[in-house]
């Protein structure tokens, strides 16, 4: 919960506001706004006067603040009138008014405040359609506030007469680990640089949990989008940590430690997160009037749906009639709510009778009622046979494959009815891990899941593959990739067999073991590992020298140590790859590449080594062919580029276009012998280019002075000019390159 | 040189058999990833490919063990 306090948003309330929200305080009309001020801050600190001022209250305003409280101490006023509304307890003068009423009713009694910095007594806003005002409740005050209370429904249950669908707490212990541990084996999930979640990412966690793109089939009802459901409510729950650094979701816990809670906590934390989820819809309807894709409705309508549910009689041996508990919902609620936001209520009667207004006022409601059967009635239906029913807290009575009635399990009961616990005894997990399942000699393993602890499921999911699920048994498999997923996770295989023995009701088979053995030896054929501390000597003898002075490692070459965490005490050059490499490479123009300076690291000779020849003087000469060698098994020519870039001062021009050059970047010359006339002054170069008889002798120009002649009439063009009387040189003059052009 | 050097922070390879590793060096899939062999079953990987090695190894039906040092 977010505690909030008033103190600094007090000063802001308009001076003739703040004499009403002084009254709960012991103020009075007369006193000034800092007496007031002064009033109600003394009131907040002293927990005898809030407890005494909570108590105080109207029934109604005791459960608007549990509602804030319930909703993490801050709330929409819309969100707060529709629950007020579930509850049967809102007085009947606030039920045709809008939400802002009620709003500025708690306001008035000093219960909430808006959120709006500059206007804490701001309860309506023109603009916030989806939700109202977001209000919140000083934390002092919520401190005393208790549970919600109901106005009880009177709706009898019914004998079933249909099929009755229900899950086992443990079935959804199993489904809430399975989500829990797909995630923690792909180390969590990775989001897009806009922070939503990747949709590869999401396809690797619907494969790992074996779920199909668009819904999942639990026992027979459908669970739309269950990926993007179940990710936004542990996100909603706080189950994960965003690290934006990382791009990268991960598990706030261990699954061990989530599973180590009771069922009814795990269900409860689930709970919280589905009912706040934005983007998940239970079912899908073209909404016309709504911005926000209606997630702030779907909330609402989550949170009245919980509530109304929490204020049904315990239904012990019958099932209540989805059309009665629809029905019910409706008159609490339906005047005031719609998936599309609070239905518009008539509010101008000028100049009619009575009986208009009557008639008038009862054409809309019937509008309204048609519309919630088309809309809200298969919304409840939808939220019954999704998360309620995933979740365990509600068993389905189905009639030739519709939903005919419902009522809350022992789990929903209880997990609704936190002012039971403690008094009646949860659906607790096993305490003691006891023989829960049958390991077969084909490795297949199958689980009772009444026997199954969470311990032991999560055990399973971590080192077996689960490929069935039913009401009563769950079907796991031992392979090689999933004892290596268990094992890399930090299990020994002594604790994986001890594990696998212990929750067996036989022996584990013989050959299974062996398997198990074998397959934990392959895994000691190649060890990686991420960063080690390695210390590099100039000769086999002087690792040895450096072993008899005492030095600690492992040696894993002839002249390299594999060191231990402690810091070395020898003297020594220190290269650390977490860190760029430095610049220490020098290269021609002709592609030779030689250290500038040492150390040598580990890195550039063998990465250089691959693109290059090495020469004699320990250093290396790129060629085409050395080039052409690396493209063709599929390099790049960028990765030799952005490693000369990092690792050389100046990477000369001539041998990056070569580099370029050879891995078929074109890039076009022409070169070719020509004859040139060079024409000093610019007269005659004019002359002879403006000349129809000398353009039969010429190819082109360079402007300003430079005509390109033909080659084959070379001859009688020098006798042409010879007849005009130019003194033709057999030399041209041409400037030297003292510098290279700017480029 | 005559002072040793630390490499610190370095992504390496160890197998338990020299075999093991001159397969991987051979191996086109592999080998990119494979800098200097320090010993007969040790060997660089290159800085940022350890992860996609475990990879191309897993794909491959090895079981590498990973450890974050030594």
């Amino acid at each position: 919960m977010i505690r909030l306090f008033f103190d600094d948003a007090l000063p802001r309330i308009n001076s003739a506001e703040i004499k009403h929200v002084a009254k709960l305080w012991g103020g009075n009309y007369k006193m000034r706004k800092d007496e007031c001020l002064a009033c109600i801050s003394a009131g907040l600190r002293n927990p005898d006067k809030v407890r005494a001022a909570v108590a105080g209250l109207e029934p109604w305003e005791k459960n608007a603040l549990a509602l804030i409280k319930q909703a993490g101490g801050v709330i929409m006023t819309d969100g707060l009138m529709v629950g007020l509304l579930a509850t049967g307890t809102l007085p009947a003068r606030y039920k045709s008014e809008p939400s802002k009423e009620v709003a500025s009713h708690l306001f008035r009694r000093g219960l909430i405040l808006s959120r709006n910095t500059y206007s804490p007594d701001q309860m309506s806003n023109y603009y916030a359609r989806n939700g109202g005002v977001e209000a919140y409740s000083d934390a002092r005050l919520l401190d005393h506030a208790g549970l919600p209370t109901f106005e009880p429904f009177s709706l009898p249950a019914k004998a079933a007469s249909g099929e009755i669908h229900a899950r086992r707490p443990q079935a959804v212990a199993l489904d809430v680990v399975g989500i829990l541990q797909a995630i923690a084996n792909m180390g969590g999930l990775k989001l897009t640089r806009e922070g939503s979640l990747r949709v590869s990412d999401e396809a690797k966690f619907r494969k790992a949990m074996r779920w199909k793109a668009d819904e999942l089939d639990v026992d027979g009802f459908k669970f739309p989008d269950p990926a993007q459901a179940w990710i936004e409510a542990l996100y909603a729950s706080d189950l994960f940590i965003r690290d934006d650094a990382q791009q990268l979701l991960t598990l706030a816990e261990p699954v061990e430690r989530f599973t180590q809670r009771d069922y009814l906590e795990q269900v409860r934390i689930l709970l919280d997160g589905i009912i706040r989820t934005q983007k998940w819809s239970e079912i899908h309807f073209n909404l016309r009037y709504v911005s926000d894709g209606g997630a702030a409705f779907r909330q609402q309508a989550r949170q009245a749906l919980i509530l109304t549910l929490t204020a049904l009689p315990r239904a012990a041996e019958g099932y209540y009639p989805l059309a009665d508990f629809e029905r019910a919902l409706y008159e609490r609620i339906g005047e005031n709510f719609s998936l599309e936001g609070p239905p518009n209520r008539p509010y101008s009667f000028y100049n009619r009778t009575a009986a208009e207004q009557k008639q008038e006022l009862s054409a809309w409601q019937q509008k309204v009622r048609a519309e919630w059967v088309k809309r809200e009635y298969r919304w409840i239906a939808a939220a019954l046979s999704t998360w309620l029913y995933f979740l365990g807290l509600v068993e389905l009575e189905m009639n030739a494959g519709r939903l005919e009635g419902f009522r809350l399990s022992e789990m929903g009961w209880q997990a609704l009815h936190p002012e039971l616990d403690g008094v009646s005894a949860a659906p607790a997990p096993s305490a003691e891990d006891q023989p829960a399942w049958v390991v077969q000699p084909n490795f297949d393993l199958i689980v009772y899941l009444d026997r199954a602890s969470p311990a032991q499921l999560t055990f399973l999911e971590r080192h077996a593959e689960r490929t069935e699920t039913h009401k009563n048994t769950a079907h796991y498999r031992l392979t090689r990739e999933s004892v290596y997923r268990g094992l890399e996770s930090g299990t020994t295989l002594d604790e994986l067999i001890e594990g696998l023995q212990s929750g067996s009701h036989v022996a584990l088979a013989q050959n299974v073991a062996v398997e198990l053995r074998e397959w934990a030896a392959l895994r000691e054929r190649i060890t990686l590992r991420r960063a080690v501390r390695l210390l590099e000597f100039p000769s086999p003898n002087a690792l040895q020298a450096g072993l008899a002075r005492g030095l600690q490692g492992r040696v894993v070459g002839e002249r390299f140590l594999l060191l231990p965490a402690a810091h070395p005490e020898i003297e020594h050059h220190l290269i650390n790859y977490a860190a760029p490499l430095p610049a220490n490479l020098s290269a021609s123009e002709t592609g030779l590449i030689h250290w500038k300076r040492t150390p040598a690291d580990l890195i550039t000779a063998a990465t250089l080594g691959k693109w290059a020849q090495p020469t004699q003087d320990d250093g290396w000469q790129l060629t085409r062919e050395s080039v052409s060698t690396m493209l063709k098994s599929g390099k790049k020519i960028s990765e030799l580029l952005n490693l000369l870039r990092s690792r050389l001062k100046h990477l000369p021009p001539l041998l990056e276009l070569a580099l370029q050059t050879w891995a078929n970047v074109k890039y076009g010359v022409e070169l070719e012998a020509v004859i040139i006339l060079q024409c000093p002054q610019e007269k005659v170069f004019q002359v002879i280019l403006s000349s129809p008889l000398m353009l039969s002798y010429l190819d082109g120009y360079l402007y300003p002075a430079w005509v390109f002649v033909k080659r084959d009439r070379l001859e009688e063009f020098r006798q042409r000019l010879q007849w005009i009387g130019l003194d033709v040189s057999e030399k041209l003059t041409i400037s030297k390159i003292i510098h290279a052009p700017p480029q | 040189m005559t002072k040793p050097i630390l490499h610190e922070n370095l992504p390496l390879i160890e197998v338990s058999d020299p075999d093991i590793l001159q397969g991987l060096y051979a191996d086109p899939r592999t080998s990119p990833f494979l800098l200097t062999q320090i010993g007969p079953t040790c060997a660089v990987v290159t800085p940022g490919g350890l992860e996609q090695l475990l990879a191309r190894l897993i794909k491959l039906g090895h079981t590498p063990k990973v450890l974050d040092a030594e």
